[in-house]
Protein backbone atom coordinates (compact mmCIF):
# COMPACT_ATOMS: atom_id res chain seq x y z
CA UNK A 1 0.00 0.00 0.00
CA UNK A 2 1.39 2.97 -0.83
CA UNK A 3 1.37 5.95 1.21
CA UNK A 4 -0.21 9.60 0.35
CA UNK A 5 2.58 12.38 0.41
CA UNK A 6 1.44 14.93 3.64
CA UNK A 7 3.76 17.70 2.51
CA UNK A 8 2.30 20.99 3.66
CA UNK A 9 5.04 23.20 2.51
CA UNK A 10 6.66 22.94 -0.37
CA UNK A 11 10.21 24.15 -1.44
CA UNK A 12 11.17 26.86 -3.33
CA UNK A 13 14.85 27.91 -4.82
CA UNK A 14 14.40 31.13 -6.92
CA UNK A 15 16.67 34.07 -6.67
CA UNK A 16 15.13 36.84 -4.69
CA UNK A 17 14.64 39.20 -7.25
CA UNK A 18 12.98 36.92 -9.91
CA UNK A 19 10.01 37.90 -11.08
CA UNK A 20 6.37 35.88 -9.00
CA UNK A 21 5.49 34.32 -12.30
CA UNK A 22 8.19 31.68 -11.09
CA UNK A 23 6.00 30.14 -8.71
CA UNK A 24 3.28 29.63 -10.94
CA UNK A 25 0.78 31.76 -9.98
CA UNK A 26 0.36 34.46 -12.08
CA UNK A 27 0.35 37.99 -10.51
CA UNK A 28 0.01 40.54 -13.58
CA UNK A 29 -1.07 43.87 -12.81
CA UNK A 30 -0.07 46.37 -15.16
CA UNK A 31 -1.51 43.58 -17.83
CA UNK A 32 -4.79 43.48 -16.72
CA UNK A 33 -5.74 46.56 -14.92
CA UNK A 34 -9.48 46.72 -17.18
CA UNK A 35 -10.49 44.07 -15.18
CA UNK A 36 -9.55 45.45 -11.80
CA UNK A 37 -12.03 47.92 -9.87
CA UNK A 38 -10.95 49.89 -7.25
CA UNK A 39 -12.42 49.10 -3.73
CA UNK A 40 -14.11 52.62 -3.56
CA UNK A 41 -15.99 52.09 -6.42
CA UNK A 42 -17.20 48.21 -4.49
CA UNK A 43 -17.65 49.69 -1.40
CA UNK A 44 -19.89 52.48 -2.88
CA UNK A 45 -21.96 50.25 -4.77
CA UNK A 46 -22.56 48.36 -1.40
CA UNK A 47 -23.68 51.30 0.03
CA UNK A 48 -26.70 51.05 -2.23
CA UNK A 49 -28.31 49.01 -0.13
CA UNK A 50 -31.32 50.17 1.77
CA UNK A 51 -30.20 49.22 4.74
CA UNK A 52 -26.89 51.11 4.79
CA UNK A 53 -28.61 53.83 3.02
CA UNK A 54 -27.87 56.34 6.14
CA UNK A 55 -24.45 57.48 5.61
CA UNK A 56 -24.34 57.22 9.43
CA UNK A 57 -25.89 55.87 12.84
CA UNK A 58 -28.35 58.25 14.32
CA UNK A 59 -25.85 58.57 17.62
CA UNK A 60 -23.06 59.97 15.38
CA UNK A 61 -25.57 62.25 13.62
CA UNK A 62 -26.54 63.57 17.62
CA UNK A 63 -22.69 63.65 17.99
CA UNK A 64 -21.82 65.95 15.21
CA UNK A 65 -24.65 68.27 15.97
CA UNK A 66 -23.41 68.46 19.72
CA UNK A 67 -20.00 69.34 18.24
CA UNK A 68 -21.40 71.63 15.65
CA UNK A 69 -23.89 73.63 17.56
CA UNK A 70 -26.71 72.54 15.29
CA UNK A 71 -30.20 72.56 16.62
CA UNK A 72 -33.01 70.12 16.47
CA UNK A 73 -34.51 72.21 14.12
CA UNK A 74 -31.26 72.07 11.59
CA UNK A 75 -30.54 68.41 12.44
CA UNK A 76 -34.02 67.66 10.93
CA UNK A 77 -33.63 69.93 7.65
CA UNK A 78 -29.83 68.61 6.93
CA UNK A 79 -29.87 65.24 8.22
CA UNK A 80 -33.48 63.73 8.50
CA UNK A 81 -35.38 65.19 5.44
CA UNK A 82 -38.12 62.85 3.57
CA UNK A 83 -36.94 59.53 2.25
CA UNK A 84 -35.29 59.38 -0.74
CA UNK A 85 -37.66 56.85 -2.57
CA UNK A 86 -38.82 56.72 -6.44
CA UNK A 87 -42.21 58.92 -6.74
CA UNK A 88 -43.83 55.58 -8.85
CA UNK A 89 -42.36 53.26 -5.99
CA UNK A 90 -43.82 56.31 -3.50
CA UNK A 91 -47.24 55.92 -5.74
CA UNK A 92 -47.58 51.70 -5.71
CA UNK A 93 -47.40 51.75 -1.77
CA UNK A 94 -50.02 54.35 -1.41
CA UNK A 95 -52.16 52.51 -3.35
CA UNK A 96 -51.96 49.05 -2.04
CA UNK A 97 -52.79 50.75 1.13
CA UNK A 98 -55.82 51.85 -0.24
CA UNK A 99 -56.76 48.58 -1.22
CA UNK A 100 -56.46 46.95 2.07
CA UNK A 101 -58.68 49.50 4.07
CA UNK A 102 -61.67 48.98 1.62
CA UNK A 103 -61.47 45.56 2.30
CA UNK B 1 15.03 41.94 -2.41
CA UNK B 2 11.77 40.46 -2.24
CA UNK B 3 10.26 37.57 0.01
CA UNK B 4 7.17 35.51 -2.04
CA UNK B 5 5.07 33.65 -0.20
CA UNK B 6 1.95 31.50 -2.35
CA UNK B 7 -0.56 29.52 -0.04
CA UNK B 8 -2.93 27.51 -0.82
CA UNK B 9 -5.76 27.58 2.44
CA UNK B 10 -7.88 24.72 1.28
CA UNK B 11 -5.13 22.17 0.81
CA UNK B 12 -2.72 23.66 3.85
CA UNK B 13 0.12 23.83 1.04
CA UNK B 14 2.18 26.80 1.55
CA UNK B 15 5.68 27.96 -0.36
CA UNK B 16 8.04 30.36 0.44
CA UNK B 17 11.00 31.88 -1.05
CA UNK B 18 13.04 34.83 -1.73
CA UNK B 19 16.47 35.75 -0.42
CA UNK B 20 14.55 38.80 1.54
CA UNK B 21 12.40 36.31 3.92
CA UNK B 22 14.62 36.05 6.92
CA UNK B 23 14.40 39.75 7.49
CA UNK B 24 10.77 39.47 6.28
CA UNK B 25 10.26 36.82 9.08
CA UNK B 26 12.09 38.75 11.53
CA UNK B 27 9.98 41.80 10.99
CA UNK B 28 6.98 39.59 11.09
CA UNK B 29 8.38 38.09 14.60
CA UNK B 30 9.20 41.63 15.96
CA UNK B 31 6.08 43.41 15.12
CA UNK B 32 3.32 40.76 14.72
CA UNK B 33 4.52 38.44 17.23
CA UNK B 34 4.34 35.11 14.71
CA UNK B 35 6.11 34.30 11.74
CA UNK B 36 5.89 35.21 8.14
CA UNK B 37 3.88 32.41 7.34
CA UNK B 38 1.28 33.45 10.32
CA UNK B 39 1.48 37.03 8.94
CA UNK B 40 0.00 35.37 5.87
CA UNK B 41 -2.30 33.02 6.63
CA UNK B 42 -3.89 36.48 8.33
CA UNK B 43 -3.94 38.73 5.77
CA UNK B 44 -5.81 35.66 3.54
CA UNK B 45 -8.00 33.95 6.01
CA UNK B 46 -11.64 32.98 4.46
CA UNK B 47 -10.18 33.13 1.19
CA UNK B 48 -8.68 29.74 -0.60
CA UNK B 49 -5.19 31.17 -1.88
CA UNK B 50 -3.10 33.90 -1.43
CA UNK B 51 -0.19 35.08 -3.29
CA UNK B 52 1.53 37.86 -1.29
CA UNK B 53 5.02 39.58 -2.11
CA UNK B 54 6.54 41.38 1.22
CA UNK B 55 9.59 43.27 1.31
CA UNK B 56 10.95 45.23 4.33
CA UNK B 57 11.67 49.04 4.27
CA UNK B 58 13.75 51.14 6.12
CA UNK B 59 13.12 52.37 9.94
CA UNK B 60 11.21 48.98 10.50
CA UNK B 61 8.52 49.25 8.18
CA UNK B 62 7.12 46.34 5.67
CA UNK B 63 5.50 46.87 1.98
CA UNK B 64 2.60 44.10 1.31
CA UNK B 65 1.51 43.42 -1.57
CA UNK B 66 -1.00 40.65 -1.89
CA UNK B 67 -3.46 39.00 -4.22
CA UNK B 68 -6.00 36.78 -2.70
CA UNK B 69 -8.24 34.11 -4.81
CA UNK B 70 -11.55 32.47 -4.38
CA UNK B 71 -12.23 29.20 -6.20
CA UNK B 72 -9.03 29.58 -8.38
CA UNK B 73 -9.92 32.99 -9.45
CA UNK B 74 -8.03 36.20 -8.48
CA UNK B 75 -10.86 38.65 -6.03
CA UNK B 76 -8.71 41.13 -5.05
CA UNK B 77 -5.59 42.89 -4.90
CA UNK B 78 -4.11 45.04 -1.92
CA UNK B 79 -1.03 46.96 -1.33
CA UNK B 80 0.34 48.68 1.59
CA UNK B 81 2.84 49.64 4.20
CA UNK B 82 2.92 48.52 7.91
CA UNK B 83 4.80 51.03 10.15
CA UNK B 84 4.82 49.74 13.25
CA UNK B 85 7.68 52.33 15.14
CA UNK B 86 5.10 54.87 13.91
CA UNK B 87 1.95 53.01 14.61
CA UNK B 88 0.53 53.35 11.29
CA UNK B 89 -0.47 51.48 8.14
CA UNK B 90 -0.39 53.19 4.87
CA UNK B 91 -2.89 51.49 2.41
CA UNK B 92 -1.93 52.18 -1.26
CA UNK B 93 -4.47 50.34 -3.32
CA UNK B 94 -6.95 47.84 -3.14
CA UNK B 95 -8.57 46.58 -5.73
CA UNK B 96 -11.30 44.31 -6.54
CA UNK B 97 -12.14 41.97 -9.78
CA UNK B 98 -15.54 41.79 -11.08
CA UNK B 99 -15.58 38.41 -9.73
CA UNK B 100 -15.05 39.72 -6.55
CA UNK B 101 -17.87 42.40 -6.36
CA UNK B 102 -21.16 41.80 -4.73
CA UNK B 103 -19.92 39.22 -2.11
CA UNK B 104 -17.83 39.72 1.54
CA UNK B 105 -14.24 40.19 -0.65
CA UNK B 106 -13.52 43.78 0.26
CA UNK B 107 -14.79 43.52 3.67
CA UNK B 108 -13.16 40.29 4.89
CA UNK B 109 -10.02 41.60 3.41
CA UNK B 110 -10.54 45.16 5.85
CA UNK B 111 -11.09 42.85 8.48
CA UNK B 112 -8.17 40.53 8.27
CA UNK B 113 -6.35 43.86 7.72
CA UNK B 114 -7.43 44.75 11.19
CA UNK B 115 -6.33 42.12 12.91
CA UNK B 116 -2.95 42.37 11.72
CA UNK B 117 -3.04 46.06 12.16
CA UNK B 118 -4.10 45.05 16.10
CA UNK B 119 -1.62 42.68 16.86
CA UNK B 120 1.29 44.92 14.78
CA UNK B 121 0.05 47.47 17.49
CA UNK B 122 -0.77 49.86 14.53
CA UNK B 123 -3.11 52.70 15.75
CA UNK B 124 -3.48 54.99 12.48
CA UNK B 125 -4.72 54.17 8.76
CA UNK B 126 -3.27 56.25 6.13
CA UNK B 127 -4.64 56.26 2.46
CA UNK B 128 -5.53 58.84 -0.10
CA UNK B 129 -9.13 59.07 -0.37
CA UNK B 130 -9.95 59.84 -4.68
CA UNK B 131 -10.84 58.37 -7.63
CA UNK B 132 -14.65 58.62 -8.61
CA UNK B 133 -15.63 57.59 -4.99
CA UNK B 134 -13.30 57.36 -2.81
CA UNK B 135 -13.60 61.09 -1.33
CA UNK B 136 -17.11 60.50 0.00
CA UNK B 137 -16.65 56.05 0.60
CA UNK B 138 -13.32 56.83 2.89
CA UNK B 139 -15.62 59.66 4.49
CA UNK B 140 -18.14 57.63 5.34
CA UNK B 141 -15.95 54.74 6.27
CA UNK B 142 -15.09 57.31 9.80
CA UNK B 143 -11.60 58.53 7.88
CA UNK B 144 -11.15 62.41 8.34
CA UNK B 145 -8.68 64.64 6.81
CA UNK B 146 -5.00 64.42 7.53
CA UNK B 147 -3.09 66.50 8.70
CA UNK B 148 -5.94 68.92 9.85
CA UNK B 149 -4.51 71.57 8.00
CA UNK B 150 -5.70 69.96 4.77
CA UNK B 151 -9.04 70.58 5.77
CA UNK B 152 -9.49 74.17 5.19
CA UNK B 153 -8.33 73.56 1.39
CA UNK B 154 -10.84 70.69 1.02
CA UNK B 155 -13.55 72.88 2.66
CA UNK B 156 -13.08 75.98 0.06
CA UNK B 157 -13.30 73.87 -2.94
CA UNK B 158 -16.61 72.21 -1.25
CA UNK B 159 -18.22 75.58 -0.45
CA UNK B 160 -17.72 76.58 -4.65
CA UNK B 161 -19.36 73.23 -5.45
CA UNK B 162 -22.40 74.50 -2.71
CA UNK B 163 -22.28 77.65 -4.31
CA UNK B 164 -23.56 76.35 -7.76
CA UNK B 165 -26.41 74.43 -6.14
CA UNK B 166 -26.93 76.26 -3.23
CA UNK B 167 -30.75 78.00 -4.94
CA UNK B 168 -32.22 74.14 -4.29
CA UNK B 169 -32.52 74.66 -0.59
CA UNK B 170 -34.38 76.16 1.83
CA UNK B 171 -32.13 79.36 3.55
CA UNK B 172 -32.22 78.15 6.73
CA UNK B 173 -30.41 74.83 4.81
CA UNK B 174 -28.02 77.11 3.25
CA UNK B 175 -26.45 78.82 6.16
CA UNK B 176 -26.31 75.31 8.10
CA UNK B 177 -24.13 73.66 5.62
CA UNK B 178 -22.36 77.12 4.89
CA UNK B 179 -21.90 77.06 8.92
CA UNK B 180 -20.31 73.33 8.37
CA UNK B 181 -18.06 74.41 5.61
CA UNK B 182 -16.73 77.51 7.97
CA UNK B 183 -15.71 75.57 10.70
CA UNK B 184 -12.13 74.72 10.98
CA UNK B 185 -12.80 71.40 12.62
CA UNK B 186 -11.95 68.44 9.90
CA UNK B 187 -14.94 66.49 11.65
CA UNK B 188 -17.05 69.04 9.37
CA UNK B 189 -16.33 66.92 6.66
CA UNK B 190 -17.60 64.14 8.63
CA UNK B 191 -20.58 66.50 8.98
CA UNK B 192 -20.81 67.37 5.40
CA UNK B 193 -21.20 63.75 4.41
CA UNK B 194 -23.83 62.70 6.25
CA UNK B 195 -25.70 65.59 4.93
CA UNK B 196 -29.32 63.62 3.42
CA UNK B 197 -31.05 66.40 1.60
CA UNK B 198 -32.23 64.77 -1.49
CA UNK B 199 -29.96 66.51 -4.52
CA UNK B 200 -29.13 65.42 -8.45
CA UNK B 201 -30.93 61.56 -7.77
CA UNK B 202 -28.97 61.10 -4.49
CA UNK B 203 -28.14 62.76 -1.12
CA UNK B 204 -25.92 66.43 -0.95
CA UNK B 205 -23.03 64.69 0.87
CA UNK B 206 -22.42 62.22 -1.46
CA UNK B 207 -22.91 64.65 -4.10
CA UNK B 208 -20.59 67.41 -3.13
CA UNK B 209 -17.73 64.83 -1.83
CA UNK B 210 -17.67 62.22 -5.05
CA UNK B 211 -14.68 62.69 -7.50
CA UNK B 212 -13.00 64.77 -4.36
CA UNK B 213 -9.89 63.44 -3.39
CA UNK B 214 -8.15 64.50 -0.37
CA UNK B 215 -5.11 62.66 2.14
CA UNK B 216 -7.02 60.95 4.75
CA UNK B 217 -6.16 58.79 8.12
CA UNK B 218 -8.79 57.07 10.84
CA UNK B 219 -7.72 56.97 14.16
CA UNK B 220 -8.59 53.06 15.85
CA UNK B 221 -8.04 55.08 19.19
CA UNK B 222 -10.75 57.44 18.41
CA UNK B 223 -13.94 56.15 19.61
CA UNK B 224 -16.53 57.49 17.18
CA UNK B 225 -13.83 57.23 14.00
CA UNK B 226 -13.26 53.01 14.98
CA UNK B 227 -16.94 52.90 15.65
CA UNK B 228 -17.90 54.21 12.30
CA UNK B 229 -15.15 52.04 10.76
CA UNK B 230 -16.42 48.53 12.52
CA UNK B 231 -19.99 48.89 11.90
CA UNK B 232 -18.61 50.02 7.97
CA UNK B 233 -16.86 46.43 7.33
CA UNK B 234 -19.05 44.35 9.14
CA UNK B 235 -17.30 44.17 12.27
CA UNK B 236 -20.30 45.76 14.80
CA UNK B 237 -24.25 45.93 14.11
Amino acid sequence: MTRKSNRTALAFRVPANSGPKRLGVPFTHRGDNRRLVAVEEVLFAEMGDPDLAGAFAGAEIDRLAAIFGLSAEEVAELYRPAELKPAAAGELHRRRARSTRAR
Amino acid sequence: MTAFIVLNNRRGIHGLAGASLPAVDAWCTAHFGRDTLQFCQVLTARFNAGFLSLRTVSAGRLFVRASVYQAGVRVATIALRFDPPQRRAHISWLVVTPTGRGGPTSRHLLQNLLLIERDCGIARMTLQAGLTHGGYVWAVHGFLPSPDTTWPAIAARLTTKFAAMASSFTPAQVAAVDGLLRSPDRRALRAIAALAMPFAGTTLGKHLLMGESWPGELDLSDVASATIYLRRIGLIP
